[in-house]
């Protein structure tokens, strides 16, 4: 599971007849994102385990602030969340020392910063990366 | 069913800022919805009227002097270069 954060995504348990469901939820919009079906695990094994491993696929991980987000609210070209990568326009200056950046610069040239992650509707790729889950 | 729908919606997921403009969620059952629906069609709460996007962008911590969205990490706006103040706690956004 992820490295940095919580284990899983936030959920809430419904209990049926033939087992629990879990239902997973984005930690930034609380979007509903998978449900599970019903899971009665013999021995008492880690329901939950079962669960997120289900769920897993449908979720992204932001390795920089290690919450688990729905594809709506996941930036593919910066791999990190719309929090801590805000879509908007391409950036004109670097976010770290200010310095002006010209159009299409991969990196600043003052300071260094790799400026490919910073988003803009124009770095977003059209389908999401198998490594972007 | 009601299960199967939540699938659904799950296939129907884009990403982007006009994805985001384009759907709500319910605050009863966290389905995402329409943007233009008043009801929520899974478990009938009254919906919210900011879509996803708009509920993100008042949380988000913005530039004070253009308003643009930024990262918690910036220190600078990368849309206008202004500098950014350290982040207080309990601060009021100025946009």
């Amino acid at each position: 599971m992820g490295g940095t954060g919580k284990e899983t995504a936030g959920h809430r348990v419904f209990p049926e007849k033939g087992g629990n469901r879990y239902r997973f939820f984005c930690d930034l919009s609380g979007m509903a994102v998978y449900t599970t079906p019903p899971l009665r695990l013999p021995d008492g094994g880690n329901e939950l385990a079962a669960a997120w491993a289900m769920a897993r696929p449908h979720f992204n991980h932001c390795p920089r602030c290690g919450r688990w987000v729905s594809d709506l609210l996941f930036h593919p070209a910066a791999g990190a969340c719309v929090a801590c990568a805000p879509w908007e326009d391409p950036p004109r200056f670097c976010p770290r020392c200010g310095a002006p950046v010209r159009e299409n610069e991969q990196t600043c040239r003052a300071c260094g910063m790799d400026l490919r992650d910073l988003g803009g509707e124009e770095n977003a790729v059209s389908e999401i990366p198998e490594n972007g889950r | 069913m009601l299960f199967l729908k939540y699938r659904k919606m799950d296939a129907d997921c884009a990403f982007g800022p006009d994805a985001m403009r384009r759907v709500k969620v319910c605050p009863g059952c966290g389905a995402a919805v329409s943007a233009g629906k008043r009801r929520c069609p899974v478990c009938g709460a009254r919906l919210p009227g900011e879509t996803v996007y708009q509920a993100w962008i008042s949380r988000q911590p913005r530039c004070g002097s253009c308003c643009a969205p930024v990262s918690p990490a910036d220190h600078y706006c990368p849309h206008c270069g202004a500098r950014l103040p350290a982040a207080a706690p309990g601060e009021k956004k100025p946009c």
